[in-house]
């Protein structure tokens, strides 16, 4: 879940509340899908196809979500994405309004490390008639192959509404790691019964290490027929180092299908609209596998693979004469080899349980010039 | 034809622009001998026979050549590549100096596929008479392969060329690599490490503990 969706899911949860709505509680079922051309920054863009699967449970005080996103990518490529979201809330006097949310994400490119995220938000919104405001934060965990990061987000909010249209802002302070951003972001919507636009523009600034730059993006559903809706949409986004985004530009096309009921639900969710943002996943350049090296006497380097679940772990190279040799399994997953290998940049492959040849993370791959990949390790003089 | 004559074909054809010596005077590489057909280790031989008449380490091109042979590759293919290496060997020894070593030599070859102007080469050994080149010249080809535009890495390693050694090397391209994983822009990453770099800052270019220990300004 986005910033921008989360920030609108939080417009339309205080509108509707405070507009007096009396909405049952109801289940909704869509299914959207089409096809998306993606431009990751520092990669070529690519088409790609997909489909996403969603499944929403609206009540008075409570809002449950899950989302799958499968997406195939033009050279074959394949994500699948997971995301599960709820949120409570509950009105703290005439004026104000507590809301407790959390979400859990995770995605997966082919067989390589996966990001995930875990992350729970407390807002406090002050609610006039139409318009209002928040202060939230939000902390949780980042997970990127077996490294994990805890993030920590603060945000205020204010939002407005009259006849259709419905306009908010943020302002945004996230740090993780050692990197930190602040980000400004204005979404409006307008709906009709013929369509419904969603238009956002933000910028990134005063951070370390997280870009900087203007993005915005732009939603566009227009209802075909009975549980049928075409959908289009266009944009940059952002980078989120706390889910595994980085950012691009992209366009999308495709079909919504109501599955499960044909009513439309609150003008947001907590899950947000998933569509147009399905492609947001980094592509992992390298394997599942992590290697690292070590010094140790007269030349002779220990070098470990980290690879989880790996009954055999090979590896060749030019210091092993582009032969295979075995490692040896330590603990946790660990494989290790005690090898000479001179100073300089050298070129290596690691092979898992006897399958394809890899580029292990932790060094860096480019193509081999005979239809694959090598990785490339250097090793400074001592 | 069968592709085993318009192998060698090709092959001869490559060995005879190689302007070397005659192919009967070839020294074989022993390592060779057993991995590769025989068309095809007759013209790595004539390859390695002239870069070792020109004084360049043949170490790398007979590794090529067992890569390809490892990988399962053509033998026209395995020569080509051979082939490609030399003259990158050729040319970084050209750029920086007949004095380079052969880590450095095959370091910067590395730098020049990933897009390097040999003039870059030349500056950082001017930059660097009595040091190493090996992991500035790798350093300068990983940032370009993580994004960051040429000119910019070039600029980049340059800057840091005096006062940096390897290891502030090595951990400058490790921090780059982590922000641009975090969500970075490549040349946004190299741009805070740089400032972090000038700042006199390298003990502090290490990177963070995954639980974020040395988080600064956590709300």
């Amino acid at each position: 879940m986005t910033r921008r969706r989360s920030s609108v899911a939080a417009v339309a949860v205080v509108w509707y509340c405070l507009s007096g709505s009396t909405l049952a509680a109801q289940v909704t079922g869509t299914v959207e899908v089409g096809t998306s051309w993606v431009d990751y920054e520092g990669f070529l863009g690519s088409g790609a196809a997909f489909v996403t699967p969603t499944l929403r449970y609206e009540g008075p005080d409570v809002s449950l979500g899950v989302s799958g996103s499968y997406v195939v990518f033009e050279s074959g490529s394949r994500i699948l994405q997971g995301l599960m979201a709820g949120g409570w809330r509950t009105r703290l006097g005439d004026r104000f309004l507590g809301e407790l949310s959390g979400s859990a994400g995770i995605n997966s490119y082919e067989d390589y490390p996966g990001y995930g995220h875990l992350l729970s938000r407390a807002r406090l919104h002050f609610a006039g008639p139409r318009s209002g405001a928040w202060l939230g934060a939000a902390t949780g965990q980042s997970y990127a192959g077996s490294a994990s990061a805890t993030p920590y987000e603060i945000q205020l909010g204010g939002w407005t509404v009259s006849s259709g249209l419905a306009m908010g802002a943020t302002a945004t302070h996230t740090w993780i790691a050692e990197t930190d951003y602040f980000d400004v972001l204005g979404t409006a919507r307008i709906r009709d019964r013929f369509f419904e636009i969603e238009g956002s523009l933000g910028f990134r600034a005063w951070g370390e290490g997280g870009g900087e730059g203007v993005y915005g993006e732009l939603h566009i559903q227009v209802p075909l027929v009975k549980r049928l809706t075409a959908l289009v949409a266009g944009g940059r986004y952002p980078s989120d180092p706390v889910r595994g985004v980085i950012t691009a530009n992209y366009v999308s096309a495709g079909l919504r299908i109501h599955a499960l009921t044909a009513s439309s639900t609150r003008a947001a969710t907590l899950l947000g609209n998933s569509f147009g943002t399905s492609v947001r996943s980094e592509p992992p350049r390298t394997g599942q596998a992590r290697l690292t090296i070590g010094s140790s006497a007269h030349s002779y380097h220990t070098i470990r693979v980290e690879a989880p679940g790996a009954e055999y772990v090979e590896l060749s190279g030019d210091f092993t004469d582009w032969r295979p040799v075995p490692l040896v399994r330590t603990e946790r997953g660990n494989w290790e080899l005690a090898i000479h290998i001179e100073p300089g940049v050298h070129r290596v492959n690691v092979r898992l349980n006897t399958a394809t040849w890899i580029v292990p993370q932790g060094v860096r791959a480019e193509e081999d010039e005979f239809g694959g990949r090598v990785g490339i390790l250097v090793v400074p003089e001592r | 034809m069968r592709p085993g004559a318009s192998q060698l074909i090709s092959v001869l054809a490559l060995v005879a622009g190689l302007n070397a010596v005659a192919v009967t005077a070839v020294a074989q590489e022993p390592r060779l001998r057993d991995r590769l057909l025989e068309p095809t280790r007759i013209a790595v031989d004539a390859i390695l026979d002239s870069a070792h008449a020109e004084g360049l380490p043949t170490e790398p091109l007979v590794d090529r050549a067992l890569e390809g042979a490892s990988k399962g590759a053509a033998g026209d293919r395995i020569v080509a590549a051979v082939q490609r290496l030399w003259g990158e060997l050729r040319t970084a020894r050209i750029s920086l100096g007949l004095g380079s070593s052969a880590p450095e030599i095959v370091a910067g070859a590395s730098a020049l596929r990933a897009g390097a102007d040999p003039d870059d080469l030349t500056r950082l050994r001017e930059l660097r008479t009595r040091q190493s080149l090996t992991v500035a010249s790798a350093t300068l080809a990983d940032l370009v392969a993580v994004g960051v535009p040429v000119d910019t890495a070039v600029a980049a390693v340059i800057a840091l060329a005096e006062g940096a050694d390897d290891a502030d090397y090595l951990a400058f391209r490790r921090n780059v690599e982590r922000d641009i994983a975090l969500g970075a822009s490549p040349v946004t990453a190299l741009g805070v490490r740089l400032g972090a770099a000038a700042a006199g800052a390298f003990s502090n270019v290490e990177p963070a503990s995954s639980q974020g220990s040395q988080r600064p300004r956590k709300p």
